[in-house]
């Protein structure tokens, strides 16, 4: 049995009145937790099941996932979480992790437990059993190419939690099968906060149960606070009971986080950053309008190489199932973020696979849409490149617009903005209106485009 | 059909956009023999991306064809359709003649 999660136990047998979970109108006690825990982890041992199993755990953030996932933890399993995803994705990941048993949580919080009877083996669960240690795999979105999943030893990815932080509100944003949701997850648990479930991830969902149930801490995404601004929601909800949104994932954009200080000046932003490899790191903003942070803390060290972060600690991931050991032989992991450093303080400029090259000079969509977005009747905007024989590449923007407008028009606005505002090799040379949204599930933007149309 | 003197005006026009766009550069004038790109260009290599996306948008628009200025086709002619305004017209309606008669070698 894991000690962390006795611990754990011992823990929430001490607040058993205190809530723990808020999900529509209905809410449980941690003392609901430490039972479920109990009949959970009896009814897998009555299956038969064992320490080190690689299991899948499909399902979101429920009374029972959180329950069922504890009492995996406790006895050692490899946990898979999932969310709902397309057949063919899930068998894909099945392939790639080879799970041994399936857990699906069904409509109305109902659990089906499937044993695949097989045996998976590799490297990594050998050495995970052998430790006797739990894992988790995280599979990264596959944004920008193949999906890649990254294994890690739970006991040292929990470890950071043993200090003990504010017990918030928490509203889980990030989805169950990503690093930061579990993180959130994890973290409410160990500092014995309350985690709030939305309805449904839209701006008004969220802002609604974040006025409901008085959330004081957001976790969520630049392009989630584009959202907010961009559809008003802010206008229909009370959000003064929050006192801390934090967002990471992707770079913000300085117009969006400008905006968002001046509604909101109670309302402290904080920049994090973390990653599938490497879990989710200390941070702290340089200011509150600031885009500028230090990341770390104890068990983690930096350096920048090239102007790209690198990062070592010893709760990284053991490694990926599906791709070749990305660390150097002394430990750092390239994050393949490109970074502008002032003292101790970075600025994350962006993925260095998503730089446009243009003529040597480089341009990073994040700052190109952030000017695009200061111009009136912009809902979004996707900056990428797009090749060209003259110059390598060209910048390239797809706008969505709050009301319909003649691109010849758009075009004029776009690009006399930005001359104004930009270097102009940064200025977007193709520009096209899309109806479609430009996130992905996890609300992070979508770069990999089509052939730029007429080009 | 002759699309001479539509094209003319499709890239004057467009030419009059980068002088909006981009109020801060040289302006281009409007002389069919003046050089373009080049040396002594009146047109640096982004402003010419910009023209050819203009071109591209209008003629899209004007014929309902889908032309590739900035080729490679473009880039090995032996007098380059870009050293003048009056070549670029002319490759430009090329382009377009071969686009309407079903001859695309772009």
């Amino acid at each position: 049995m894991n000690e962390m999660i006795e611990r754990l136990e011992r823990k929430f047998e001490r607040i058993k009145e205190k809530e723990l979970i808020i999900r529509g109108s209905v809410s449980f006690k941690y003392g609901w937790l430490v039972e479920r825990i109990n009949y959970w982890t009896n009814y897998l041992a009555s299956l038969g099941h064992k320490d080190g199993k690689v299991v899948f755990l499909e399902g979101d953030f429920s009374p029972n996932s959180i329950a069922l996932l504890l009492s995996l933890i406790k006895l050692n399993n490899i946990i898979v979480p999932l969310t709902r995803v397309r057949d063919e994705l899930r068998n894909k990941y099945m392939a790639i992790a080879r799970p041994e048993v399936t857990v699906r949580f069904e409509a109305e919080d109902k659990v089906e437990v499937i044993d695949a009877g097989v045996i998976s083996s590799n490297n990594y669960y050998d050495r995970l059993r052998e430790r006797r240690h739990p894992g988790m795999i995280f599979f990264s979105s596959g944004s920008t190419g193949e999906s890649k999943a990254a294994i890690h030893d739970l006991s040292l990815f929990m470890s950071k939690f043993n200090i003990s932080n504010n017990a918030y509100r928490t509203l889980v944003f990030l989805l169950f099968d990503h690093i930061g949701g579990i993180n959130t997850l994890l973290y409410t648990l160990h500092n014995e906060g309350t985690i709030v479930v939305p309805q449904s991830l839209t701006p008004d969902d969220v802002l609604a149960a974040v006025e409901k149930n008085k959330v004081e801490l957001l976790p969520t995404t630049p392009t989630f606070l584009n959202l907010v601004l961009i559809s008003e929601a802010y206008k229909r909800h009370d959000l003064s009971s929050l006192k801390l949104i934090t967002y990471g994932t992707e770079p913000m954009l300085e117009s969006t986080l400008r905006r968002f200080n001046e509604y909101f000046p109670a309302i402290k932003l904080k920049q994090t950053y973390g990653l599938s490899e490497l879990g989710i790191l200390h941070s702290r903003s340089k200011g509150p309008d600031s885009l500028w942070m230090e990341i770390g803390g104890e068990g983690y060290e930096t350096r920048i190489v090239d102007g790209v972060l690198h990062i070592r600690t010893d709760s990284a991931m053991l490694g990926y199932l599906n791709a070749e050991n990305p660390f150097s032989e002394d430990g750092w992991f390239n994050t393949g973020d490109i970074v502008d450093v002032d003292g101790k303080y970075l600025k994350i400029l962006g993925r260095d696979s998503e730089i446009i090259n243009v003529g040597g000079e480089k341009v990073y969509p994040a700052e190109v849409e952030s000017v695009i977005k200061e111009l009136e009747n912009i809902e979004d905007a996707v900056v990428y490149g797009e090749k060209n024989p003259i110059v390598g590449n060209i910048v390239c923007a797809k706008i969505k617009l709050l009301v319909q407008e003649d691109l010849k028009n758009l075009t004029l606005r776009v690009k006399s903005h930005c001359s104004g505002r930009l270097d102009d090799y940064k200025v977007p040379v193709g520009i096209t209106i899309t109806e479609e949204q430009q996130f992905n599930k996890r609300f992070k933007k979508i770069r990999k485009q089509d052939k730029f149309p007429g080009k | 059909m002759d699309y001479k003197s539509t094209i003319t005006k499709i890239v004057m026009n467009a030419v009059d956009e980068i002088h909006k766009a981009f109020p801060r550069k040289r302006s281009i004038p409007k002389d069919l023999d003046g050089v373009l790109y080049g040396k002594r260009g009146n047109i640096d290599s982004l402003g010419l991306v910009h023209l050819i996306a203009a071109v591209q948008n209008e003629v899209a628009g004007e014929y309902g064809v889908e032309i590739v200025i900035g080729s490679e086709r473009a880039i090995l002619e032996q007098i380059s359709p870009f050293s003048t305004l009056g070549r670029f017209i002319d490759f430009v309606v090329l382009l377009v003649e071969e686009q309407k008669n079903g001859n695309c070698q772009a």
